[in-house]
């Protein structure tokens, strides 16, 4: 109990030092303490037997945290998509060695292929030209590290007291073999049985979701007559020129006032 | 105990992609990286749905998997959006340009002075590669003057 206290000081100050301190040297003083942090998790859990699996998931889960830590660290908006590719990666990866082949294909056609070029997409049409005032200060990075990391090292807490407990290891006996489980060879096959037989009426409603959320993004965008593409230059501190609409030139947009009432 | 062992893997990772994910929504003031935090929230979730389905041999987690994707691409479709009309209004991907819809009585939230500052500037447009102009400007035609045919 008082190393889970220990390891969840040592990744929050990692997360809270790469999130107050951007640089290269800040993110280095946050890998130190990361992986002594992690080292002390690690020695809590009961190890994997099989060497190529457990070689194969440390290398997949450090690439996906350190690219997840870079993601919310980065100061600009492009690279932190461009590092939550890589966290998509290493989750492909993570799927792949739990057996979940069609996943991890699934969410890198659908997450990094489709949901990420639409970030980029929106990034580049929204983004000021060089570096913008409000992606370069972030809100109490330590306090709510603390916090978050808190919650995180809570839920594995909780998770690793199940290795103390013998009760699933004597619920999940009954399932039997599991070699010829989820990782076996007709796996697309069988998530489609699954699919279409077990859980076809959640599949329909998730497909009535999609419509209703295509027709629905573009009822809220509406005309595109009030847009003026491409990236502003300059901070928000700028009088920006509202462009004419019917042509009568609208009003500026008064300044933003930060930090008052 | 193996495969115990390999859940409980599994989840410490899940469980430290929702923290950074919730720790990234709440830091971020770019209206896209806060949303970009959730969709992290959303992978963490899928590992751990997957790791409980290996563990019982049941394809439930995957299949589940599948929806949370479909779900997240349906909100991503619909937050997107959002963010477009508010930026059409606001001109500024800031979160904090939109404090007047907090809760009332709570304060607005401060920002450090050092960060309003002016832009870091761009690269240099001599920096940009410039392509020669290439072709010829076509020739009008004079029987194009009756009847163009639409291209």
């Amino acid at each position: 109990m008082g190393d889970l206290v220990l390891v969840a000081v040592l990744l929050s100050a990692a997360l809270g030092i790469s999130l107050a301190v951007p640089s290269t040297l800040g993110r280095l003083l946050a890998s130190v303490f990361g992986i002594v942090g992690l080292g002390i998790l690690l020695s809590r859990l009961v190890p994997i037997g099989h060497w190529g699996f457990s070689t194969f998931f440390y290398l997949f889960s450090l690439v996906t945290l350190f690219a997840a830590v870079s993601t919310v660290s980065t100061r600009h908006p492009i690279y932190c998509a461009v590092w939550f590719g890589v966290v998509l990666l290493g989750t492909s990866g993570l799927l792949l060695l739990a057996g979940a082949q069609f996943l991890a294909v699934a969410t890198l056609l659908i997450y990094a292929g489709a949901i990420l070029v639409i970030f980029l997409f929106v990034l580049m049409l929204a983004q000021p030209e060089g570096g913008a005032s409000y992606d370069r200060d972030v809100f109490r990075p330590v306090v709510v590290s603390l916090v978050g990391i808190v919650l995180a090292v809570l839920a594995a807490g909780t998770a690793i007291s199940l290795l103390g407990t013998g009760d699933l290891l004597e619920w999940s006996a009954e399932v039997g073999d599991r070699s010829v489980g989820v990782l076996q060879h007709s796996h697309v096959f069988t998530i489609g049985q699954e699919l279409y037989q077990k859980y076809l009426v959640a599949l329909e409603v998730v497909a009535a979701i999609l419509l209703v959320a295509l027709v629905g993004a573009a009822l809220i965008v509406g005309k595109a007559e009030g847009f003026v593409l491409g990236p502003r230059s300059g901070s928000t501190r700028e009088q920006t020129e509202v462009p004419a609409r019917n042509g009568v030139p609208q009003k500026e947009l008064g300044e933003v006032t930060v930090g008052k009432a | 105990m193996n495969d115990v062992a390999i859940l409980v893997h599994y989840l410490v990772v899940g469980a430290l992609l929702v923290g950074i994910g919730c720790v990234g929504f709440i830091v971020r003031r770019n209206l896209i990286l806060m949303f970009l935090s959730l969709e992290m929230i959303l992978q963490g979730v899928a590992l751990s749905l997957v790791a409980w389905g290996r563990l019982y041999n049941d394809f439930g987690g995957q299949i589940f998997v599948l929806f949370v994707i479909g779900v997240a691409a349906a909100e991503a479709a619909i937050a997107l959006a959002l963010v477009l009309v508010a930026f059409r209004d606001s001109r500024t991907l800031d979160v904090l340009f939109w404090t007047a819809l907090r809760e009332p009585g709570v304060p607005a939230p401060q920002v450090k002075s050092s960060a309003e500052g002016p832009a870091e500037p761009g690269p240099p447009k001599s920096a940009w590669p410039s392509l020669a102009v290439a072709g010829r400007k076509p020739q009008p035609r004079p029987e194009e003057e009756e009847f163009r045919p639409t291209i």
